[in-house]
């Protein structure tokens, strides 16, 4: 007969041995190899160095903060209408347009992004639009631009935004709104006073898991940012490939891995201090 | 202050009625209930008077004149929720303050009635505490001091003590007459509690299904159920199918004498409490019946007696000194019996 | 009644914007999806929107594509094999996680869970390191599952946990004391509480696995290469419509899966 905390560890032993060796021994090894070069002895940083001397690297550190600031910016503007309208429309419509939010979440990003290639390329709709309308004189070329990584972004993470935008608006006792208004406020002063209010935690939450998937995203920036508007984890990727330097690879793998770890730690925080005073 | 009165208001969701021509009304100052079992349109007829449900047809009237058409926000109708619906992120002071905001009052001014008004519920030192830190009837006073301030023409009130335990239910229902009665606001107030209806109100209507079955002073309900459904809700326990007879009615071939207007040889239903059924000796009794099962409990003993006048026995109730066995005689009083229309 | 009048407007102006921008939305999440699925039915051989004419022609030319047969049936095998051994591991882990208080419970809780904290990309260049070390980076196919497994185990283990710790305890002792093995009531009674976790913790491994890129790409080589991967490769390189066509058939796979997925859990697993 087994102890139970034998059993415990024999039940828990082949998913930690598999995670174990294939995830967490190779990163730890790959994100100590940015602190190696292949022409010194030991340890050093000069790769970390030569990422602070580079233009590219400091470039696509900045980018990759400011895509993840203006994409969550864009889920929120667009998030609260969705999440709103959606929670208002009867049971019926509700049941159509909850595949419709979710259903894109099941979508391979190489699809999604794709999209975005036929929206945008220059005889694309987006660029037909513009010309019919007398706009532009000539297509403009949107396609591997930073712009293209936002849209694409945006409508690969304004889903996350609305459900956890939702989730707080529900809840939220149903009646709020209606105590609102019968104190006299109007629905418009009452979305401002009482609806965006109690929407406080589903927006942290939303914010966050938005900020930190925008941070990691890759196929998404590969395909709609190419070489031209390289991220960090894009740029691991040039790194590895097109230059093959691996332990440049390694130490901007190093600053992404901090940069979304600080992020875990924040939700952690908030989910902590901030979600307790709201129950 | 106003007085408000609902007139063949009817509403419809689809193919559902959810109240079918409901009409009544409550006088200035005066405290209204709507009383009935879960789905029977009691909230439906609220949230038409607070603007939140549009009338298919019929009218909403405050002082005579028709709100129809004006919105939820313009009523000036203070409401309390059975949730209470107090907001989350604001202190009591803000909740008590927010109608008064939202009417532009200055800020001194908002200080002083949210003072004033939660000194009138009784809790003068909770502003700046949040509706998490308080306990269920503390929530309840804020959202009466909330619904108060305003000064509304009307008061609706939504199951208010539902969400309380028994004992502080007792309370809160005498606060609750004390703080309507000072502040003399019209209050309707919506419940399935018939002992709540009766505590508190001047009027109650009794509402099921969607229709609205009598209207009356609690006393005149009390008295004069008018149909086999009001005298079952306020727990009238015996109720048969009888006929009509010139003096009186005629139950299952026994004849009683009884007060009523209704024409000879008309179907109808006879009510009785079991309270009003007396013991007689052998010869003054009117009908007989056996004993067929007994309880006792500290003050009261209570008997299942099968008559004839129905399948199911009836409970009849003594004295805990009088001991009951075999075939007994019983009575009734002709003023003890209800004439009910049959539904 | 002017102040009145402004009000209304102001109503029906918020009425109007907040319409309008949740049509916006909507066209936002799913326009480029639609124009994709519509863009690939076309006769020309270049993407137009709308297409002068309708046409299966693009559909013929990716299923006479040896890459694309090829790394649909690699992606399929690979989902299934990763989801099913996903699934054994996680289930055991849970189990672990959900009834045990072991001391080595928070290790094997943070072990367990790392690939949702770290950078898939990250998790990618790391185990291609290992594997470039090690000189096993040929083995693509064997790769590819590993690779998927490690990313997919957390979200097994996160649904069939979450399942385990709902529900009563006291149902197992109530088998254990009629006389069932502790295994008989695991299969009888533990299992089959936890299957809606199990359920949604599958369903979201086989996705995760049949779209992944952010790991596949370090692992795929001329062995084995999985579908997503190789239509990224070619998006590159064809400014025809094969690509509109071959995301109308994922898109397709992937509304089987959604359909199975909203009639057996519901669709509340991704919120």
């Amino acid at each position: 007969m087994l102890s139970a905390t034998q059993r415990n560890w024999a039940l828990s032993l082949p998913a930690f041995v598999i995670v174990g060796l294939l995830a967490v021994v190779p990163a730890v090894m790959m994100l100590a190899s940015a602190f190696t070069s292949p022409d010194i002895e030991g340890f050093t940083l000069a790769n970390f160095e030569k990422l602070w001397n580079s233009k590219l690297a400091f470039q696509a550190f900045w980018r990759t903060i400011r895509v993840a600031i203006i994409v969550t910016l864009i889920t929120i503007v667009l998030g609260y209408p969705l999440a709103i309208g959606f929670l208002r429309a009867g049971p019926r419509m509700q049941s159509i347009l909850l595949p419709m939010l979710v259903f894109p979440l099941m979508v391979s990003v190489v699809v999604r992004a794709y999209g975005w290639i036929v929206v945008l390329s220059p005889s694309g709709i987006f660029n037909q639009v513009l010309l019919g309308l007398g706009i532009v004189a000539s297509p403009v070329d949107l396609l591997y631009s930073e712009t293209a990584v936002i849209l694409g972004e945006s409508q690969l993470l304004l889903p996350y935004m609305v459900l956890s935008l939702m989730a707080s608006l529900q809840k939220a006792e149903s009646n709020l709104e209606e105590a609102s208004m019968s104190l006299g406020a109007n629905p418009v002063t009452t979305f401002f006073r009482i609806v965006i209010p109690i929407s406080v935690p589903g927006l942290l939450t939303g914010t966050l898991l938005v900020f930190a998937l925008a941070l990691t995203a890759f196929a998404t920036p590969l395909l709609l940012g190419g070489g031209r508007a390289p991220l960090l984890t894009t740029l691991i990727y040039s790194f590895a490939f097109t230059t093959f330097d691996w332990s440049a690879a390694a130490a901007v793998g190093l600053v992404l891995v901090i940069l979304a770890l600080a992020f875990v730690w924040l939700q952690r925080w908030v989910g902590q201090k901030v979600m307790k005073s709201y129950e | 202050m106003s007085s408000v009165e609902v007139r063949n208001l009817v509403k419809k969701y689809g193919d559902f009625t959810a109240v079918r021509d409901a009409s009544f009304r409550a006088e200035t100052g005066s405290l209204i209930s709507i009383l009935g079992p879960s789905g029977c349109g009691k909230t439906t007829t609220l949230r038409a008077i607070a603007g939140f449900e549009t009338a298919t047809s019929g009218d909403i009237l405050l002082d005579d004149k028709p709100v129809n058409d004006i919105p939820p926000w313009r009523r000036n109708i203070g409401i309390v929720f059975q949730s209470y619906a107090l907001f989350p992120f604001m202190t009591v002071a803000d909740n008590v303050g927010y109608g008064l905001k939202m009417r532009k009052m200055d800020r001194d001014q908002i200080a002083r009635k949210t003072d004033d008004a939660l000194n009138r519920v009784g809790l003068p030192d909770s502003h700046l505490k949040y509706p998490r830190q308080l306990s269920g009837g503390q929530r309840q006073r804020v959202a009466l001091a909330r619904a108060l301030v305003i000064e509304p023409a009307v008061m609706l009130l939504d199951e208010p003590l539902s969400a309380l335990d028994a004992k502080l239910r007792d309370e809160m229902r005498f606060e609750l007459k004390r703080i309507q009665r000072q502040s003399g606001v019209t209050t309707l107030l919506v419940t399935h509690d018939q002992e709540e209806a009766f505590t508190l109100s001047d009027q109650i209507v009794v509402m099921n299904n969607a229709v609205v079955k009598q209207v009356g002073s609690p006393r005149e309900i009390w008295d004069n159920p008018n149909c086999a459904f009001v005298a079952d809700f306020i727990g009238i326990e015996n109720i048969l199918p009888a006929e009509r007879t010139t003096n009186g009615v005629r139950i299952a071939g026994h004849d009683f004498a009884a007060l009523s207007d209704a024409a000879p040889g008309s179907d109808i239903m006879a009510a009785f409490r079991s309270s009003d059924l007396e013991l007689a000796g052998d010869e003054a009794g009117q009908f007989a019946g056996q004993v067929v099962g007994e309880a006792y409990t500290g003050n009261y003993n209570v008997y299942q007696v099968q008559t004839g006048l129905s399948e199911a026995p009836i409970i009849l109730k003594t004295g805990k000194s009088q001991r009951l066995s075999g075939t007994i005689n019983l009575k009734l009083a002709p003023d003890r019996i209800k004439i009910l229309e049959r539904d | 009644m002017s102040s009145s009048r402004a009000e209304n407007a102001l109503l029906v102006a918020g009425k109007t914007l907040s319409v309008a921008m949740m049509v916006a939305g909507f066209l936002f999440l799913l326009g480029p999806i639609v124009i994709v699925v519509i863009s690939s039915f076309t006769s020309a051989s270049y993407l137009t929107f709308p297409p002068p004419e309708f046409s299966l022609r693009w559909y013929y030319e990716v299923f006479s594509l040896s890459w694309f047969s090829r790394s649909i049936v690699t992606s399929f095998v690979i989902a299934i094999i990763a989801t099913a051994i996903s699934a054994v591991l996680g289930i055991l882990v849970a189990r672990a996680l959900a009834r045990g208080t072991f001391r080595a419970k928070a290790i094997v809780e943070f072990v367990v869970l790392t690939p949702l904290l770290l950078p898939i990309v990250v998790l990618g260049f790391g185990l291609f390191n290992l594997l470039v070390t090690l000189a096993l980076e040929g083995h693509n196919f064997v790769n590819l599952i590993g690779g998927h497994i490690m990313i997919t185990v957390p979200f097994v283990v996160r649904s069939v946990w979450s399942a385990m710790a709902g529900t009563d305890i006291t149902l197992e002792e109530a088998s254990l004391g009629l006389g069932a093995t502790p295994f008989e009531t695991f299969r009888n009674v533990v299992l089959p509480m936890a299957r809606p976790g199990i359920i949604s913790g599958g369903i979201l491994a086989f996705t995760m696995s049949f779209n992944d890129v952010s790991l596949s790409i370090f692992l795929t080589g001329p062995r084995a290469s999985t579908l997503p991967v190789e239509m990224m490769a070619h998006i590159e390189y064809s400014a025809d419509p094969t690509p509109a066509a071959i995301s109308t058939i994922m898109l397709a796979i992937t509304l089987i899966i959604f359909a199975v997925t909203s009639r057996t859990v519901g669709l509340k697993i991704f919120a």
